[in-house]
């Protein structure tokens, strides 16, 4: 199966930028490899739910991540008035969340090796299919780049909160627990800004802020909630590596 | 438990109070064991334990909470305590350790809601200049949403039998007013409401490698990012990037020793 075949090349108003994706999940660590190793025919939402180890759940959560920078690295190639880029915070944020991301994910497959697992350098096959892809489809404007990034942090961010809390050890689930925050945080940053832009106060997404001039939208925008929901968590095993396609995953991972 | 919803005396409901307690208590430990993680139930139990908890405010409350308690959640710490029998061990460390960290979560949404309260009287009185809206309404959401999550703790605390917390963590609150002597300006008060939100959600954080209990803990790991949140516009508002970390340090999370030191060291805490 060729890469395109999934990906898809049918519409030529999202070629580019399918493309480029597939670039990023390259460079993240092959979907070629992937879909070479079977993975993608056995993957089941719930293929591993009910036996979900500590393993697979890491693996899960860093196959978000692996998502989330190969997203943020196809948004950072799109034209910066097309994702809001224009505006140098929303630049300094794709950048800065980027590599945040890049962090939980090495903090996450070190914990798998501590674990004795194999870290996982590839995305959330599901939530590409699911999600990424469609949106990157439809992105017309900055407003639709927000509702995506917002839609992949809070699934990273309900997923290691629901698996902070089931893994058995102790420092996976510290570890978890240390990340779902910080995604939360991109995620009101996001709604933050997003609702800035709907307000027309573009003006206001710096650093410093003129507090005075700030919408008094922009008080509570970034926190709609007062507990982080889970219902976007991803299942526990829809990341985990399969245990008959490890040597061509670690294979991905090196290349 | 019939009986709660006939005429008692003062007496019987003493008696089926204690009764309803230490069966709380004694089977905690068999909870820890059984429940599982609350998923996506969690917030319709958190809802219900929150209403259970709102109940409880008198003694026949109490009771008829615990009742309400046991028949509409089929989970948590007070059911597990109705649903138990025969053991007569007293709580287990781990579990006593659990509310012990949760008393010391509620204590510091105390702080917080009395902190933003005490910054909204300020406002109010013109101490800090003109408000922009943005700030009026961040406080008033802020304060709202601690409120929200002391109910919660305090709903894990009530349902293991024990009193909800009222009084703000003692020599953090010493510290608070101490610093709101001293505000002038909404940066001021924003800077202190940084440092709060910090030992908020680190402390929750650190709850991943404290409690034992999936439910408490559900619910701690369920507040910190909404905490992490509240310091990101925080951190935005007083000109720094509002992400400035990959991951939540936990320097300077509570802990149940922190409260325990400083209210038995006679801090004042009103």
């Amino acid at each position: 199966m060729a890469i395109d075949d999934v990906l898809g090349n049918d519409a030529a108003a999202v070629s580019g930028r399918r493309a480029l994706l597939r670039g990023a999940l390259a460079g993240a660590g092959g979907l070629g490899a992937l879909l070479a190793g079977g993975w993608l025919s056995r993957l089941g939402p719930t293929a591993f739910a009910d036996t979900a180890s500590d393993v697979e759940m890491l693996q899960t959560a860093a196959s978000i991540e692996n998502l989330v920078i190969a997203a943020y690295s196809q948004v950072a190639t799109l034209p910066p008035a097309t994702t809001g880029a224009s505006i140098p915070l929303v630049a300094t944020f794709v950048t800065i969340t980027r590599q945040q991301h890049g962090d939980h994910r090495d903090a996450l497959n070190s914990a798998l090796r501590a674990l004795g697992g194999q870290p996982q350098s590839q995305p959330d096959k599901a939530l590409l299919d699911q999600l990424v892809e469609p949106a990157l489809g439809k992105i017309g404007g900055p407003g639709d780049v927000f509702n995506l990034a917002i839609e992949l942090e809070s699934a990273a961010a309900a997923t290691c909160v629901k698996f902070a809390t089931q893994v058995s050890d102790r420092r996976s689930a510290a570890l978890l627990a240390s990340i779902a925050p910080v995604e939360a945080q991109h995620v009101a940053v996001l709604r933050a800004t997003g609702a800035l832009v709907a307000a027309g106060a573009t003006q206001s997404i710096a650093i410093p802020p003129d507090i005075a001039t700030l919408p008094a939208t922009a008080g509570s925008a970034a926190f709609p909630d007062a507990f982080l929901k889970t219902d976007q968590a991803r299942p526990a095993g829809e990341g985990a590596v399969a245990t008959s396609s490890r040597s061509t995953s670690g294979a991905a991972a090196t290349s | 438990m019939k009986a709660t919803r006939m005429e008692i005396s003062e007496r019987e409901l003493l008696a089926m109070a204690r009764e309803l307690d230490q069966m709380h208590r004694e089977s905690l430990p068999r909870f820890h064991e059984t429940v599982a993680a609350l998923g996506e139930a969690a917030r319709d139990k958190l809802a219900r334990a929150q209403a259970a908890n709102r109940l409880s405010t008198t003694r026949r409350n109490f009771l008829r909470g615990g009742v309400v308690t046991a028949g509409a959640l089929g989970g948590g710490l007070l059911v597990s305590g109705c649903n138990g029998g025969g053991s007569t061990t007293s709580p287990s460390s781990s579990a006593r350790s659990d509310l012990a960290q949760v008393r010391t979560n509620a204590s510091i949404e105390v702080l917080a809601v009395t902190t933003y309260d005490l910054a909204l009287r300020a406002a109010a009185s013109g101490a800090l200049g003109p408000i922009p809206p943005a700030i009026s309404t961040f406080a008033t959401t802020v304060r709202s949403q601690h409120q929200q999550h002391g109910d919660a703790f305090n709903a894990i605390l009530t349902q293991g039998g024990e009193r909800p917390q009222t009084e703000p963590d003692p020599a953090l609150m010493a510290s608070v007013r101490k610093r709101l002597q001293a505000v002038k300006t909404v940066a001021d008060v924003a800077r202190l409401a940084l440092d709060l939100e910090q030992a908020a959600y680190e402390t929750y954080t650190r709850n991943a490698s404290t409690l034992t209990d999936r439910n408490a803990l559900s619910v701690s790991l369920s507040i910190a990012p909404v905490e992490a949140q509240h310091a990101a516009v925080l951190f935005f508002v007083l000109g720094s990037y509002p992400v400035p970390d990959a991951r939540v340090k936990t320097d300077k999370a509570r802990t149940p020793e922190d409260l325990a030191v400083t209210s038995s060291s006679g801090v004042s805490s009103g």
